[in-house]
């Protein structure tokens, strides 16, 4: 499949230009070029933009538009068109339009695969922003590499997966390990928890890896203790019924709950457990930031605390300006149950504003003779980013390409999340 | 802790009951596995869901989506098995799991692919039986099952369009030299499939207050193995079968993984059809002819 985003300037948005909203959140850009001026900052930062070769600047999209995170895709597409728009209305890169190519994963790791060999192979893109997640991760990442086509995933966050596949993998997320890290202590203290039950999903991989390893590690580090460590409670990926482990966490006794899974199971564990009469605060990893976690039915998930790079209520001008456009956008979108952009969109986002900076500066031509060339400095590129002015605050990448950026720990309340710690 | 599990998964196999009975109503016929009734349930969730959310009221809102499931599997008669009746066994079965494939994709374009709350309908107040706590949306939900598995009953046992279902399933082609209409006996058993698989949707939703276009292939995997443990064909074999495999299934989460939940129940699957191939309460029966 292949979605071309290009739309042209000057359309109205609630009452002003598209270049006028784009000027409006374009501190972003300002910012942009403050930083692009001091050397060393990005490493490549201090360069001249260079005017490229060709009628369009291609890069790939290998997200899951169909399968079990078609909705994910849906709403990532969101933020890559107000990319695309933004781009386009302030002369491209390079004066070129660029171009997002869109590949479908299926939500699978075969279908990962073939996307990235696709994109790379049969359209030539520069580099490719995802797959989405670590299941897709492992298996696509090793193809990309072999290939010698940057990928740059958006919500992966299993410990490890791009540092086996240096290096053209990096991931704009954190190691779920550093996210623990500062999420645990300040879950322990607000919530005055001392005793752990470690529930997590036995199927999907972060999660598997955050409920045997992550959690449970970091939960030792910081004094917690563990009151189920021979046998921790298990469910799969998209369980409905979590009546069978709640029935059995019925007899523990413990004052916190690790959770090690994806925020919609979350949810689903949460109304059971409340159902029950248990009244114990959860935690858990980055998976669990959705707009939508702290707005279940009944305030079921509220003292639910989770790490992040970003939240929709996060203050800032330029976050709100983002928020408020994506979300008027999203509203057009039926089948998008969820209208504010999570820690993902933005992490797309952010994904996507960096190659094309690297392409403008990284002395990238985009000539096709130049492609293998070209894909190499945009790698460089990426390597040497330490500070790169990104929505939700400067991110860079450490040396097995993960992402390095400020972490905020935040809790479900009132129907929002809000700053914890 | 125990029998608090055992009446978990009895809660648990009432679902997978309707959806089995839903299976052996077009198995037991035709004996052809329609392999879309999970599709089917799912639908009947989601029509639930929407009529709930737009307004109308519980009491109004179930039979609604029963028969718009019902309908929807008039449609899976119509396009899948109607213009297939004189193919090979195999070739309606795949024309069905197409079926399946392509409402469940409609499902994601309509409803997308996240799970969805399904409305509460009363605040009914739990049942405490020392520390068991019992929903009553459940009780309200098992008694619902029964009451329409007996109302099934005595419709197949006692009307006259059951027993031309009767007639149909013994011989397609004798039954209509002795004046049974085939054509709308098979209508009015896929309808009432539809309808079962319907209600069972509902309730699923009802009780887990979740749903996704993902439930339909779940459950009925479940439903087709408690139709298979339960006795192909038999509509108390497929209520023993569902209630086995819901017991089995909490009992395996709660004392073992979530991980291994599937190895037991579709063990007990192949035991079954090891050891008593016929099932539970099924019996042995020559291939029925076909017209």
């Amino acid at each position: 499949m292949e979605r071309d985003v290009h739309e042209p300037a000057g359309e109205l948005i609630g009452g002003s230009t598209r270049r006028e909203f784009f000027q409006q959140l374009g501190i972003a850009g300002t910012g942009l070029v403050g930083a692009m001026a001091v050397p060393g900052v990005l490493g490549w930062g201090a360069r001249r933009a260079y005017a490229l070769a060709g009628s369009e600047v291609r890069l790939g999209v290998a997200q899951p538009v169909t399968g079990v995170f078609a909705t994910w895709a849906q709403k990532h597409a969101v933020a890559m068109e107000m990319l695309a728009e933004k781009v386009n209305a302030s002369g491209g890169v390079g004066g070129v339009p660029v171009k997002f190519i869109w590949e479908d994963t299926g939500s699978n790791p075969t279908g990962a695969a073939n996307a990235v060999r696709k994109l790379a192979s049969e359209h030539n893109v520069l580099a490719i922003v995802g797959p989405l997640s670590s299941s897709e991760c492992e298996v696509a990442f090793p193809v990309g590499n072999r290939i010698g086509i940057v990928m740059c995933a958006q919500a992966s966050s299993k410990p490890g997966v791009s540092k086996a596949n240096r290096p053209y993998a990096f991931r704009n997320t954190m190691d779920e390990a550093k996210l623990a890290k500062a999420c645990l202590p300040i879950f322990a203290k607000e919530m005055k928890v001392s005793k752990v039950a470690v529930v997590h999903d036995a199927k999907d991989a972060v999660s598997l890896s955050l409920g045997t390893m992550v959690l449970p590690t970091v939960a030792k580090a910081v004094g917690l203790q563990i009151v189920n460590p021979d046998k921790y409670v298990t469910f799969t990926t998209g369980d409905f019924d979590f009546k069978a482990q709640v029935t059995r966490m019925k007899q523990m006794e413990f004052d916190g709950i690790l959770f090690g899974g994806l925020y919609a199971d979350c949810v689903a564990f949460a109304k059971e457990l409340r159902r029950q009469g248990m009244k114990q605060p959860i935690t858990g990893g980055s998976p669990l930031i959705h707009p939508d976690l702290p707005k279940a039915e009944g305030g079921v998930a509220d003292n639910t605390y989770a790490p992040c790079t970003f939240w929709s209520d996060m203050p800032g001008a330029e976050v709100e300006a983002f928020v408020k456009e994506f979300e008027r956008r999203a509203a057009g979108k039926a089948t998008l149950k969820t209208k504010s952009p999570d820690m993902y969109d933005v992490n797309m986002y952010d994904i996507g504003q960096l190659f094309i900076q690297i392409i403008k500066t990284g002395g990238v031509t985009n000539k096709p003779e130049d492609l293998k060339a070209d894909r190499t400095k945009i790698m460089e590129g990426m390597t040497k980013t330490t500070a790169f002015p990104g929505l939700a605050g400067k991110f860079g990448f450490d040396k097995d390409g993960d992402g390095v950026k400020p972490i905020y720990t935040v809790k479900a309340q009132g129907g929002k999340w809000v700053k914890a710690g | 802790m125990f029998l608090e599990q055992v009446v978990n998964g009895i809660f648990l196999g009432s679902m997978y009951a309707l959806v089995a009975i839903a299976f052996t109503l077009i198995m037991g016929i035709f004996g052809m596995l329609n392999i879309a009734v999970g599709e089917v349930f799912m639908l009947g969730a989601f029509f639930g869901m929407s009529l709930i959310m737009a307004g109308v009221p519980f009491h109004f809102a179930l039979p609604l989506a029963m028969i718009g499931s019902g309908v929807v599997s008039l449609v899976i008669e119509r396009l899948s098995f109607r213009p297939l009746r004189h193919a090979p066994l195999l070739v309606p079965l795949l024309s069905t799991i197409g079926f399946s494939i392509l409402l469940q994709n409609l499902a994601n374009i309509v409803w997308g692919t996240e799970r969805l709350e399904f409305p509460g309908v009363a605040a009914l107040p739990d049942l405490k039986l020392g520390s068991m706590v019992i929903p009553s949306v459940q009780f309200l939900v098992l008694g619902s099952a029964v009451a329409l598995i007996l109302a099934l009953d005595l419709f197949i046992q006692r009307t006259r369009v059951g027993r031309g279902m009767r007639a149909v399933a013994e011989n397609l082609e004798t039954s209509s030299i002795l004046g049974v209409e085939p054509n709308g006996i098979i209508l009015v058993t896929f309808f009432v499939s539809g309808l079962l698989a319907g209600a069972s949707g509902v309730f699923f939703g009802l009780t887990f207050s979740l749903i996704a276009p993902t439930i339909g292939l779940e459950v009925g995997l479940k439903g087709i193995a408690a139709m298979v443990v339960g006795g192909l064909g038999n509509m108390r074999g497929g209520i023993i079968g569902g209630l086995l495999i819901g017991i089995t299934e909490t009992l395996s989460v709660a004392y073992i993984s979530a991980s291994y939940r599937d190895v037991f129940v579709y063990s007990l699957l192949f035991l079954a059809l090891i050891i008593r191939p016929e099932g539970i309460l099924g019996t042995v029966q020559q291939e029925k002819g076909r017209a």
